[in-house]
């Protein structure tokens, strides 16, 4: 039985850009499972999660869902409502035009969930399940506050009963006291409708919450995938260790660097790491096992060890 | 659109109130004042007159009185700038739409080099020539000889403009999140454009349509002015501004009056324009 | 603290077309200090940085009420003539180091050397530039004068908005979500390079943020703004070890620090927008703790002791839910 959603030593090159957006990136995506990516600006994770759902071609690899690649799969084919996604912006990720409830109505008819008659009423339900009040499922989105218009857009996402929801950033752009509101959301969904999450985000917290698995990409490569709770307790990938140091309020054991490095040669982190050494900048390191997760780095064990840094460094920009 | 949501964004600026106002009073005058004093329009009596009380622009080489003919012209130039905008703006959008929506990459190429060669030319040159093409002389039912052409040559000229402006549109809302959702949710092609993309695109356009209206006015009466539009005795801005330029030093009347109006529209519907273009632009 | 403020703020009300996006802001602070405004959408933070900075009537908002005292300089009472000699000098803002924040035809270089002319106009321009790229531990200061913005990485770019504000040398520096559009590894750096100019040369700075993280980093005071108002301020240890307005205390449960599995606490409902503030504590209808006068009555700041102040009708009872934590399902 195939994996329901995977992507396989996929790259995207944009255009003529020098380095490629995303790089020889591997993801499975099991039945029920909650998988984190987690990288910060440039780092190709929003590209994974557009390869992920079908939105965008990769250049090289494949991407297949259940077994089949997104090219072959006609809109009109069942696949093609099991993987759904949530947008960062709430309100880009909403038509101007339509009301909550015709969003979500549009959905439904579409696939013939329901017949035209009903399809108010049930979109109505949807909004409620989701948590919008009943004064705001008739609004455009602008009269909608972020966090409401997020709840349409997971409405409109579950209108078409995904499979798999791919979550991107959904929570960065709402505010703190609403955020936990929408993850809530996400998590009760994922237990009543055995929904798989794949969880994009730059922000460790919000992994850690929610998800099992994780992947951290810099720059277009993964360079740790493992347990999330491993991940983050035992980092083994420098950067990794980085991210979980720049959580405020944390004692900082690690910090970026500035190598100073022109050419891109070797290791995609060896301009930032503070554990560089020359055999670093002879490739890009493989994906190797040690300790219960895949890492990109030739020298694991220093982070592991928690090996203080080698010299001090120019601070990091 | 309903009336009080637009009446509520046009009291926030004075700019469009008193665009609006001005279009509405001559918009009244062109079709209340030809109505009225009917038999007056090709009316022959004492000829250039200077303005008075009896004759408010006073009267032309005829006798005709200028007033009473210009706001029948009035209704001729404003009537072809909003049909001709409309039926443009229409075409234009949808084609435009389409092509920037299109996965069919050879469609949308072909229909943007269609858009090509007719914005390659100067607006007013390849409407005269349509209107020479056509013949400016043909007439079509009610409508006096002339109109007809015009109307094509105006419609087939600015289709292309609005196909750009919705062309650049769209390729730039693709890649809106909530277009790219409605793709995910496995909708048909033309469910994203009617439902997604349309909307947004002819707000925009609409916006600039109103100002479209300024130029076909103008185009309306250039072309009278150089005898290729509406002919002789059909009263028209142009037409009568070209009838009174032998007049010039002697009764100015015949030219600057309907000159007036035609600048005082012009200016009224580029301040709705401007309202409008600025109010659309935020989506919402 | 030192006898008289640097700023003094107090009970500061701004109108705008007939709203108000701030009803009562009070807070003071002194030289070397960092007090961090903290609020969610809506609250009045950026609108209140605004007064600080004398942009309000660029807007069409009126300070209708209150005092903003920045030494005895009455920073309200300033005509725009007033302002020239202020803003920049005195107070500087530091916006958001995103790619609007500067100008994208303009190289660094020159963008500073204006900031200069302008502001310390004495001064050889270049070298004070390369002097500001270097206070604000720009690698390669030379190399990043002849650079655009974008082809500055995020925090390159807030960088040189700090050296733009502090092209003035100014006693205050107002810095608007300083962190917000730079990179989570990067954030530290920026807090502490704010952290180093206060050391360095004495100035206050008020950091208006959303993130809880970030005034415990390196603000001493805090200032909670909630719907138009301030409800809590005070030293920041304090302020963040025991809260005493609930808003602030489900702020800071509401931070992701719990076992995954659990539900997170959140608050419920949302932040009233400018139209629909409710009655009485605007907080009531998302307060666990909300009692009949809340809904009647205004609370105002009120001492609880060492600079704490709150506005909350039972900030000051003992005995309430203080060991019970608030957890909302949705």
């Amino acid at each position: 039985m195939p994996v329901p959603l995977a992507a396989r030593n996929v790259s995207v090159r944009f255009g003529s850009a020098a380095a490629p957006a995303v790089s020889d990136v591997t993801v499975e995506i099991e039945t029920g499972s909650a998988t984190g990516i987690v990288g910060e600006s440039g780092s190709g994770k929003t590209t994974v999660a557009r390869v992920l759902v079908g939105s965008l071609e990769p250049t090289t690899g494949e991407v297949l869902v259940s077994g089949r690649r997104w090219a072959e799969v006609h809109r009109r084919d069942p696949v093609r409502r099991s993987v759904q996604m949530v947008f960062q912006d709430p309100y880009g990720a909403l038509n101007p035009w339509q009301s909550a409830r015709r969003t979500v109505a549009e959905v439904l008819l579409n696939w013939r969930v329901t017949d035209r008659p009903s399809a108010a009423a049930r979109a109505a339900e949807l909004l409620q399940e989701v948590g919008l009040s009943e004064e705001a499922i008739d609004r455009r989105p602008a009269r909608l506050s972020g966090g409401q218009c997020q709840r349409v857009g997971i409405a409109r996402a579950l209108a078409c009963s995904p499979a798999i929801l791919v979550a991107d950033e959904p929570t960065s752009s709402l505010d703190v006291s609403v955020q936990g509101q929408i993850l809530n959301l996400l998590i009760s969904l994922r237990e009543s409708r055995r929904l798989a999450l794949v969880m994009i985000s730059h922000d460790l917290s919000v992994v850690r919450y929610m998800t099992d698995v994780a992947l951290v990409m810099y720059r277009g490569h993964v360079l740790e995938r493992g347990p999330t709770s491993l991940l983050l307790s035992q980092p083994s990938h420098p950067y990794t260790r980085a991210l979980i140091d720049s959580i405020p309020g944390r004692e900082q054991v690690s910090r970026l660097v500035d190598n100073g490095l022109q050419n891109d040669s070797g290791c995609v982190f060896a301009n930032r790491c503070a554990y560089l050494c020359e055999d670093c900048l002879a490739q890009q390191p493989e994906l190797g096992l040690i300790d219960g997760r895949l890492v990109a780095c030739l020298h694991p064990q220093l982070v592991l060890e928690k090996r203080p840094l080698c010299s001090p460094s120019p601070e990091s920009v | 659109m309903r009336l009080p949501t637009i009446w509520g964004r046009f009291r926030s600026s004075t700019a469009i109130v008193v665009g609006t106002a001005v279009l509405c009073a001559v918009v009244l005058l062109c079709i209340v004042v030809p109505w009225v004093a009917s038999s007056s329009v090709n009316e022959l009596g004492i000829p250039l007159q200077a303005p008075s009380l009896s004759h408010i622009f006073g009267t032309d080489e005829l006798g005709r009185d200028v007033f009473v003919r210009t706001m029948a012209g009035g209704r001729i130039d404003l009537g072809l700038a909003v049909a001709g905008v409309s039926v443009s703006l229409v075409l234009g959008t949808l084609l435009g739409t389409l092509a920037g929506a299109t996965k069919v990459r050879s469609l949308d190429a072909a229909l943007m080099r269609l858009v090509d060669a007719f914005v390659a030319f100067p607006f007013i040159v390849l409407v005269l020539v349509l209107v020479v093409l056509i013949g400016p002389e043909r007439s079509l039912g009610p409508l006096p000889p002339g109109i007809p052409a015009v109307f094509v040559a105006l419609v087939l000229t600015d289709w292309a403009w609005y196909a750009r402006l919705a062309h650049a549109q769209t390729l730039s809302l693709c890649e809106r999140d909530y277009v790219v959702a409605a793709r995910l949710m496995g909708f048909s092609g033309y469910r994203v454009i009617r439902h997604h993309l349309v909307p947004s695109v002819f707000r925009v356009n609409a916006a600039y349509g109103v100002g479209d209206a300024i130029l076909f006015v103008i185009a309306t009466a250039s072309l009278a002015f150089l005898g290729a539009g509406v002919q002789p005795p059909v009263p028209e801005w142009g037409a009568i501004m070209f009838e009174g330029r032998a007049y010039l030093d002697s009764a100015w009347w015949i030219t600057l009056m309907p000159g007036a109006v035609l600048a005082a529209t012009g200016l009224a519907l580029s301040l709705v324009a401007d309202s409008l273009l600025a109010k659309s632009g935020s989506g919402q | 603290m030192s006898p008289s403020p640097l700023l003094d703020v107090s009970g500061l009300a701004i109108e705008l077309h007939g709203r108000m996006p701030v009803t009562e802001a009070t807070f003071s602070l002194s030289e070397g200090s960092c007090i961090g405004l903290v609020g969610e959408t809506g609250c009045g933070k950026t609108m209140t940085c605004r007064a600080l900075t004398g942009m309000l009537s660029r807007i069409g908002a009126v300070a209708c009420a209150g005092r903003v005292l920045l030494g005895d300089v009455d920073l309200l009472g300033l005509s725009e003539r007033g302002w020239g000699e202020i803003r920049g000098r005195q107070v500087a803002l530091v916006p958001q180091g995103s790619l609007s924040g500067l100008n994208p035809v303009r190289r660094v270089g020159k963008q500073l050397r204006e900031a200069v002319a302008t502001l310390d106009p004495g001064s050889d321009a270049r070298s004070r530039s390369l002097e500001l790229l270097t206070q604000v531990h720009m690698p390669n200061p030379e190399g990043v004068l002849g650079l655009y913005p974008h082809e500055l990485s995020g925090g390159m770019r807030q960088r040189v908005m700090i050296a733009l504000g502090l092209a003035g040398r100014p006693k205050l520096l107002v810095a608007d979500e300083p962190t917000t559009a730079v990179d989570v590894t990067v954030q530290r750096g920026i807090l502490e390079l704010l952290q180093e100019l206060r050391d360095t040369t004495g100035m206050a700075q008020v950091l208006v943020t959303h993130d809880l993280g970030v005034v415990q980093s390196i603000a001493n005071l805090v200032a909670v703004m909630y719907a138009g108002a301030v409800v809590e301020s005070g030293q920041a240890a304090d302020v963040l070890t025991t809260p005493r307005h609930p808003y602030t205390r489900a702020l800071l449960e509401a931070r992701l620090m719990g076992e995954p599995g659990a539900l997170i606490v959140t608050i419920p409902g949302n932040a009233p927008g400018l139209d629909d503030r409710p009655s009485g504590c605007p907080f009531n209808p998302r307060c666990p703790i909300a009692v009949k006068k809340c809904l009647r009555e205004t609370p105002h700041l009120e001492e609880l002791g060492a600079m704490h102040l709150a506005a909350c009708w039972r900030a000051a009872e003992e005995d309430r839910d203080e060991g019970r934590v608030m957890r909302q399902v949705r």
